[in-house]
């Protein structure tokens, strides 16, 4: 049994054995056959890869070529060329990998059309015009598109392949099964016999193959699969087809993963231009910042250095980038790297003060502000530092404070300077504050200015102390005193006029185109600082022997682009140099006193010609006075004050219509007109305060902004023109009137003849007849003979007849005029009350027509009366002048009247020529008299004759 | 006696006439200087009375005519108006403003007249 068994063992040993040994066989044979098609499978795979990527290529190359054509950006272009590299790698790659004819057609169709492509974007990228380019572009379009259909031919045929293989793969998987299924049934029993024994020494490798099996299934094709002798063949089979299906599920992932990563890389595209953009403008504000930004990393290494870093430190850029903190100094390094650790765990150090280094060594002053640099993944990896150079912000600061300083003793200095219009004192203030401590500070200062007229700058004021104990002296007084620049130009100044140095800067007179230092400063306009005089050859010599000056410096005084001056300064005493500083707030102190001293010769000019005004005012010989608009007098010059025979205090501030007696204002007033049409206004004035016609006229007197505020006055005396001119008028009315009455007389003369004289010679033979009515042809002749007397009279009249001059006794011609006027004055009951001088009024007269001259005033006055009444004559001797005067009770004259009463014709009796009194005018005048008439109105009329006396003898001679 | 009466009003000349013709002189008219001249030369008047203005030639001239012929003759001017102040450039013997009233005029001529007579 136990042969038998052992045979039997031995015998199913064998079979076992043989089964195994074949079994072993076919599965090798089946697995061979599986590990070669998965091969196969894989390759396709890899070209597929392959001609993806390509694909992905062309799509690329294509967008840069139509970002090129829409930007011309020379960028895309290289991206065109880059990409086209990786394509001719990856067609050879393809190329490398083709297996069959199929694919060769393909893949030449595909690398031709590549080829074409290339060399038409080639061409395209040599086209300036794009109008030209467009049908380049399209073919290229059109290429690409063949392209890519070539590329997706491709991959048809690749996935092709890739079925058929799946297929051949899935038969081997059949044929397997077959095969194995016959050896199963043979070998079944012994199996299940051996298998218990055998089984666990091969269920391991089989559990091993199964494992690397599903392996292979998830995709790891290469791993070479390990095949042990085994017995599982079910579970082996069950792993294959599970192996099949997961290769097909592989395949299709891939396909699914190439889409998506296509997709992923034309986001990242997109992602990494927004990317640039934003870096380009971060970048931008690095390196346009005024503040120096550094990176580092952690150890100090510089990473980046922007501009305004290399123009604060001084180092360039690539001196730097690299190197550990160049910019901290060696003793805040400790200090620094503490800043470093707290930055790493991701603290901001901010505005902290500290110091920095420069290249040159020099330490200075920084407002810093150190932050992390945050990584993609979240993380510190370095340290950004901001720095600003606080040195320029201090240096600002304090200058700031300086210039406030400067400004405030300018603007005090100006205003005191403004307000002095007196040139002598102007310049005293403008030196004193030159040489004050809390003023300009300098020891000595001279001003000069230019004389045009002479050529010459000549030395006008000078001030300092003479020596170093006047000096001493002085400067101690003053400090002691306590007193400042402010109340030494409010009061006395320390340097009086006369003292040395003024007495020497008076005596200066240099050219003004010398060479010297002093003409140059004019010339040039600019100040001059010289600290050794004597080795300047330039320095006028004077300056040097006379006022001992070693070194000084002179600025120009400039008015509007023009030198009036200069002044010069020295620190004789304390030596102290002149300092840039110094000689800008100078310069800046000279352009103020420059125009405070235009101003003060302006208002010298100014005050001259007003004193030329006053005195041509005063000296105008016609009355001249200005008022206001509410009639007060506010200037009056001399001739009106000898005329009124006042005083200016009289007259300023009084109505004008009081001290010039025109009745107040009224209509006729021309300063009333003058402020109403902002005219002249011209009237000629009777008796205006003073005796006489006065012509006067009104000027608009304006203001800056053209109101009126008053009106001058200009009275001229016209009264002897107005004589004149009266004079002239009368007698060419006589003239016209004489013609004109000789005319109409000879006319009416020769009728009247006829009439008068018919009717006598009627009268006569009436009268011999004895009839009544001859008494009728009396009253025609007497009729007649009125009015031929009437006529006479007329032509008397007009005729001016020359005066026949003889000595004439006045009251002897009066008496005998009254003779004649007896009767009639006692029928009217009028009486004659005389008041004759004692002695006999003698003068030269015609004594007829100055008869004629009386008798008409008798005659009007006793008109006048009618009845009842008194006649009252006055002779007397006043001075060279016989006085008339007759007065009577006849009820006065009319004032409105009373200048017309001397016209000829006028008249206010029914029967009268008005004739008489026109020729009493007449003759008083052509004696060389005048005749006034005063008249009240109710009461009576006095008529005034005045003769003179004297013209006696000349008129003799 | 022979008056020659010149003057361009008629009535005037007519009371002239009737006037001087009842003092018993022997009475011509003249109505103008040419008249004047002519009727002077053909009667030789012992005086002549000439108004000054007149149409036509004036009575100054008619006056420097007749002296011309006759110095010794006297006219006598007569006016509308007093012109005794230039009397003496009219070289005339008398002058007279003529009036209503004739007693003047008859006067000056006799006046004119006597002397001749007793020479």
């Amino acid at each position: 049994m136990k042969l038998r068994i052992r045979t039997k063992f031995m015998g199913a040993f064998f079979i076992v054995v043989a089964i195994l040994v074949l079994n072993s066989l076919v599965s090798y044979i089946a697995l061979n056959k599986i590990s070669l098609s998965l091969a196969d499978l894989y390759a396709i795979n890899k070209k597929q890869q392959i001609n993806n990527n390509i694909h992905l290529l062309f799509h690329n190359s294509y967008r840069a070529i139509t970002n090129w054509f829409n930007t011309r950006n020379p960028e895309e272009r290289k991206n065109f060329l880059k990409n086209s590299k990786r394509i001719s790698l990856t067609l050879k790659e393809l190329e490398e990998s083709i297996s069959n004819d199929k694919e060769r057609r393909a893949y030449i169709l595909l690398k031709e059309g590549y080829d074409n492509l290339y060399r038409e974007a080639h061409y395209l990228f040599t086209i300036e015009n794009n109008k030209k380019a467009m049908p380049v572009m399209n073919s290229i379009k059109e290429k690409t598109t063949n392209l890519l259909e070539f590329g997706d031919r491709l991959q048809g045929i690749f996935a092709e392949e890739m079925n058929s293989q799946i297929a051949s793969s899935n038969k081997t998987r059949n044929w397997t099964y077959t095969l194995l299924l016959v050896q199963t049934s043979a070998g079944v029993s012994l199996a299940v016999i051996l298998g218990i024994i055998i089984s666990r020494a091969i269920s391991k490798p089989l559990e091993r193959l199964s494992s690397e099996a599903e392996l292979l299934g998830k995709g790891e094709l290469y791993i070479p699969i390990e095949v042990k002798t085994g017995d599982e063949v079910e579970s082996l089979a069950e792993k294959f087809n599970l192996m099949a299906s997961r290769l097909e599920k592989t395949i299709s992932n891939l396909k699914e993963k190439v889409s998506e990563l296509e997709e992923r890389e034309s986001a990242l595209a997109e992602a990494k231009k927004g990317l640039q953009e934003t870096k380009d403008y971060l970048e931008g504000i690095v390196e346009n910042s005024a503040d120096a930004i550094i990176t580092s990393d952690f150890d100090g290494r510089i990473t980046s250095w922007n501009k305004a870093a290399e123009k604060i430190y001084g180092f360039k850029e690539e001196e730097v980038i690299g190197k550990v903190l160049p910019m901290i100094p060696e003793f805040l390094m400790v200090e620094e790297r503490g800043y470093i650790e707290k930055i790493k765990a991701g603290e901001t150090i901010k505005n902290t003060e500290t110091f920095r280094q420069k290249k040159d060594g020099t330490i200075f002053e920084v407002s810093l502000t150190l932050s992390p640099i945050i990584g993609p993944s979240g993380n510190v990896i370095g340290v950004s530092g901001i720095s600003r150079d606080l040195s320029e912000k201090k240096r600002l600061g304090e200058e700031l404070l300086r210039k406030t300083h400067e400004l405030s003793t300018l603007y005090f200095i100006s205003d005191a300077m403004r307000r002095t219009l007196n040139l002598n004192k102007l310049l005293r203030i403008i030196l004193t504050s030159v040489t004050m401590g809390d003023g300009l500070g300098f020891n000595r200062a001279i001003l000069f200015l230019v004389d045009e007229g002479e050529n010459i700058i000549k030395g006008m004021i000078g001030v300092g102390p003479g020596s170093h104990e006047e000096a001493w002296q002085i400067w101690n007084r003053i400090a002691s005193e306590g007193k400042s620049l402010k109340d030494l130009v409010a009061g006395e100044m320390p340097w009086d006029e006369g003292s040395f140095v003024d007495r020497l800067a008076k005596n200066v007179e240099i050219p003004l185109n010398g060479e010297g230092v002093l003409s140059l400063t004019i010339t040039n306009g600019k100040g001059y600082n010289i600290s050794l005089a004597r080795a300047d050859p330039t320095v006028d010599p004077f300056l040097i022997q006379q006022f001992g000056t070693e070194a000084f410096a002179t600025v120009p005084l400039i008015v509007k682009d023009k030198v009036i001056g200069l002044i010069l300064v020295d620190n004789l005493f304390t030596k102290r140099p002149i300092a840039d500083d110094d000689m800008r707030f100078l310069t800046a102190f000279a352009n103020q006193a420059a125009s405070a001293i235009e101003n003060a010769r302006l208002f010298e000019k100014v005050s001259g010609a007003e004193s030329e005004l006053r005195n041509i005012f005063d000296s105008i010989t016609d009355m001249v006075f200005f008022i206001d608009t509410d009639f007060n007098i506010i200037k009056v010059n001399k001739t009106i004050l000898e005329k009124l025979n006042a005083k200016a205090d009289d007259l300023v501030w009084k109505k004008c219509y009081q001290v010039f007696e025109c009745g107040g204002p009224n209509s006729e007033c021309p300063h009333l007109e003058t402020l109403r049409s902002k005219k002249p206004a011209i009237k000629e004035v009777d008796d205006y305060g003073i005796k006489g016609t006065f012509l006067v006229s009104t000027s608009p007197f304006l203001n800056q902004s053209g109101n009126v505020v008053g009106t001058i006055h200009i009275l001229r005396d016209v009264t002897e023109q107005k004589r004149m001119r009266e004079r002239l008028l009368y007698s060419e009315k006589m003239a016209v009137l004489g013609e004109m009455a000789a005319k109409i007389a000879h006319e009416i003369r020769n009728p009247l003849v006829s009439i008068g004289g018919f009717a006598r010679r009627l009268e006569t033979k009436l009268r011999k007849t004895g009839i009544k009515e001859a008494d009728y042809t009396n009253i025609i002749v007497n009729e007649v003979s009125r009015l031929e007397g009437i006529l006479q009279e007329l032509m008397g009249f007009v005729k001016e007849r020359p005066l026949h001059i003889q000595s004439t006794g006045i009251n002897r011609l009066i008496e005998n005029v009254l003779s004649l006027f007896h009767s009639d004055l006692k029928d009217k009951r009028i009486r004659i009350v005389k008041e004759l001088s004692p002695e006999e009024l003698e003068i030269p007269g015609d004594s007829e027509q100055l008869k004629q001259a009386i008798i008409n005033i008798i005659n009007n006055a006793q008109q006048a009366i009618g009845t009842n009444g008194e006649i009252h004559i006055k002779t007397s001797l006043l001075g060279d002048q016989v006085t008339i005067e007759i007065s009577d009770t006849g009820g006065g004259i009319p004032y409105d009247i009373l200048n017309n009463i001397f016209n000829p014709f006028f008249t206010t009796k029914s029967s009268g020529t008005g004739l008489g009194l026109a020729i009493t005018h007449r003759v008083v005048k052509m004696h060389g008299g005048e005749i006034e008439v005063k008249s009240q109105e109710g009461i009576g009329t006095t008529f005034i004759i005045k003769l003179p006396l004297k013209s006696v003898e000349v008129l003799k001679g | 006696m022979k008056v020659l009466v010149v003057d361009d009003d008629a009535a005037i000349r007519r009371l002239y006439k009737e006037e001087l013709e009842e003092e018993g002189y022997e009475v011509f008219l003249a109505e103008s200087s040419e008249e004047a001249l002519r009727i002077f030369s053909e009667v030789k008047p012992d005086i002549v009375t000439l108004d000054i203005r007149m149409p036509g030639e004036d009575g100054i001239e008619v006056l420097r005519k007749m002296k011309e012929f006759d110095s010794r003759l006297p006219v006598i001017m007569c006016t509308a108006y007093d012109h005794r102040d230039d009397f003496n450039v009219w070289a005339s013997d008398a002058y007279v403003v003529k009036s209503s009233n004739l007693d003047e005029l008859k006067e000056i001529i006799r006046k004119c007249l006597k002397p001749k007579d007793t020479r």
